[in-house]
């Protein structure tokens, strides 16, 4: 396998991920080939050309081929740390967590053997069962190291439920966590909350839902990503080749209103074949997020969304196929609805009417990066001009309503269009003891302004 | 001799003292954690095929995987190897990354064909 040189260690990482551990790989001298002159590219390949023939002709050391590993992990082991006084041996432990890349970079919660057993008080399931195996190193979450990971966040109990359904979604082959993990794309998992679960665990679904401020949404969110790092193991610059990086890595979970959805608008979970009585949980490959306003200077209200649609692919058409997610504003569905709008129908008009030019595409015939990305070959076929809808199907499209009642202001996000990542959406199972843990959230509540 | 006594009293309580004291300073508190690090599953591990003895009049397949880089590298890499093996030959698949699953055919075919592979680009 030939590499670009900054992507060296991801791609040993990825081949011993996949079992080839002595897969042979060259590095060029250079961090992309994509853009490079006629005479860069000439001189890399003659620089490299003797080590590539060596990786076709020389030895390797060689593995036995062997079975898979069972599946039986251990119990966590116990780490210590010590100081002078309690304080300087959490700073110990910070400081060691930091180094290892077993962190977010903020102050963390001491998972102790007494604290991890209180969060595991959040659900039924034993220590030891095996909720999935997080990309992109394969680690097996068992449901004692997502509590561990919900502790060192601050998570409670209580929040175990919706933490085992997210990861359930993440290790679902439809979400394509390898992919969003490793990727150099700018993606990010964002979490969506559907259902009476929101109440029970005072996750704010109303003014600034995306942002900070209660318990559950910041350290639900806040667990996922420690998951991620500590589970998946994918981090920055070594398998984890995102230039930028995203915001939403910080973990951002948003929760539907219902109580301010128009009347007759089918809830989220319901549009995702769940039902109505109980609660789900969605995971989206976020990409960008983008501001749809109700005012604007078109004469009508969905002219403003009909536009943003349109912007989903400008800066890279070659993302096509991917879905697209519309969180709107109470007031802005209200809009809507009143204008006499249903979800269908909105779905069906931003189909129809959020379209771009052939152009965009690029000159015939359509690339192989652009095949690689799903887009059908119909379309190199089609004039320069003619409007491409800017995704698949109106299906493609899914749509709530969250936050508070304000000037309209709604998100339009896209998604990250590289890999085979999709909306996925599990359904969050409670424990017997559910009003239990409940009652204990008593305290922890930040109010939520309705209005 | 009470005053012998007396001297003896206060360096065994000068020594109890520092002794307290010293291991008072030098207290220790300890904080024990779970590792929050999850066991890595290890997949059925695949060993490298053989190497070749020589390039010479061998087939080598090329495995385009679509990346940006690859269309942009291949045919340099192709005109700098022919100039140090010119008897290589070399057969392009251009198979998606993110289609692998589905695409077993083809690459069982560039398999077939091959004598060896190489890929790119890994980005």
């Amino acid at each position: 396998m030939i590499d670009a040189k900054p992507f060296l260690a991801d791609s040993h990482s990825s081949a011993t991920g996949a079992g080839m551990p002595d897969l042979r790989i060259v590095a060029l001298s250079v961090a992309a080939t994509a853009g490079q002159p006629p005479e860069i590219l000439e001189k890399v390949a003659k620089e490299s050309a003797k080590e590539i023939i060596d990786g076709l002709t020389k030895g390797v050391k060689g593995v036995v081929a062997g079975p898979p590993a069972p599946l039986k992990p251990k119990p966590a082991e116990v780490l210590s740390y010590t100081g002078k006084n309690y304080d300087e041996a959490i700073e110990t432990m910070e400081k060691f967590f930091l180094s290892n890349r077993w962190s977010d970079g903020l102050p963390i919660v001491p998972a102790t053997k007494e604290a991890v057993g209180s969060m595991l008080k959040g659900t039924d399931l034993p220590r030891d069962h095996v909720v999935g195996i997080v990309d992109p190193r394969k680690g097996i979450a068992t449901v004692e190291k997502i509590a561990i990971n919900a502790v060192m966040a601050g998570a409670r109990p209580a929040y175990m439920p919706v933490l085992i359904s997210i990861v359930q979604a993440l290790t679902d082959p439809s979400f394509d966590l390898y992919g969003v993990q490793a990727t150099g794309g700018l993606a990010a998992p964002l979490v969506i909350v559907s259902g009476p679960i929101i109440k029970d665990l005072n996750i704010n679904f109303s003014y600034s839902t995306a942002g900070p401020g209660w318990r559950s949404n910041s350290t639900i969110g806040r667990a996922m990503r420690l998951i991620l790092i500590n589970l998946g193991q994918a981090w920055p610059g070594v398998n984890d080749m995102k230039d930028v990086g995203n915001p939403a890595k910080f973990g951002i979970l948003i929760a539907e209103n219902e109580a301010q959805t128009p009347r007759g608008w089918p809830t989220l979970r319901e549009q995702e074949g769940f039902s109505k009585d109980g609660s789900t949980i969605s995971v989206y490959a976020s990409q960008s997020y983008r501001q749809v306003m109700k005012h604007s200077i078109k004469p009508y209200i969905e002219e403003a969304t009909f536009e943003q649609m349109k912007t989903a692919l400008t800066a890279d058409a070659s993302q096509w196929g991917e879905e697209i997610v519309f969180v709107f504003s109470p007031s802005y569905a209200e809009a809507l609805a009143n204008a006499g709008y249903t979800v269908d129908s909105i779905r069906r008009a931003l189909f129809e009417e959020g379209r771009v030019p052939r152009r965009i595409f690029g000159p015939r015939p359509l690339g192989a990066l652009a095949v690689a990305s799903g887009i059908p070959k119909w379309i190199d076929e089609l004039p320069d001009n003619f409007g491409v809808p800017v995704v698949p199907s109106a299906e493609h499209i899914k749509l709530f309503i969250g936050g508070g009642r304000g000037p309209g202001c709604s998100f339009m996000i896209d998604q990250w269009g590289f890999g085979n990542s999709h909306f996925t959406t599990k359904e969050v199972k409670l424990p017997p003891n559910w009003r239990e843990l409940v009652n204990e959230l008593k305290g922890w509540e930040t109010p939520i302004e309705v209005k | 001799m009470k005053t012998r006594g007396n001297l003896s009293l206060i360096l065994i309580v000068l020594t109890i003292f520092c002794a307290l004291y010293t291991e008072l300073v030098n207290a220790q508190v300890t904080l024990n954690v779970l590792d929050p690090r999850g066991e890595l599953f290890t997949p059925p591990v695949m060993p490298t095929t053989a190497r070749l003895d020589t390039l010479a009049g061998k087939k080598i397949g090329i495995l385009n995987n679509t990346k940006p880089g690859a269309d942009a590298f291949q045919p340099y890499l192709e005109k700098a190897l022919k100039e140090m093996v010119p008897t290589i030959e070399f057969k392009t698949w251009v198979i998606p990354y993110n289609a692998y699953p589905d695409k077993e055919k083809d690459l069982k075919a560039l398999a077939e064909w091959s004598n060896g592979v190489i890929g790119l680009l890994g980005d």
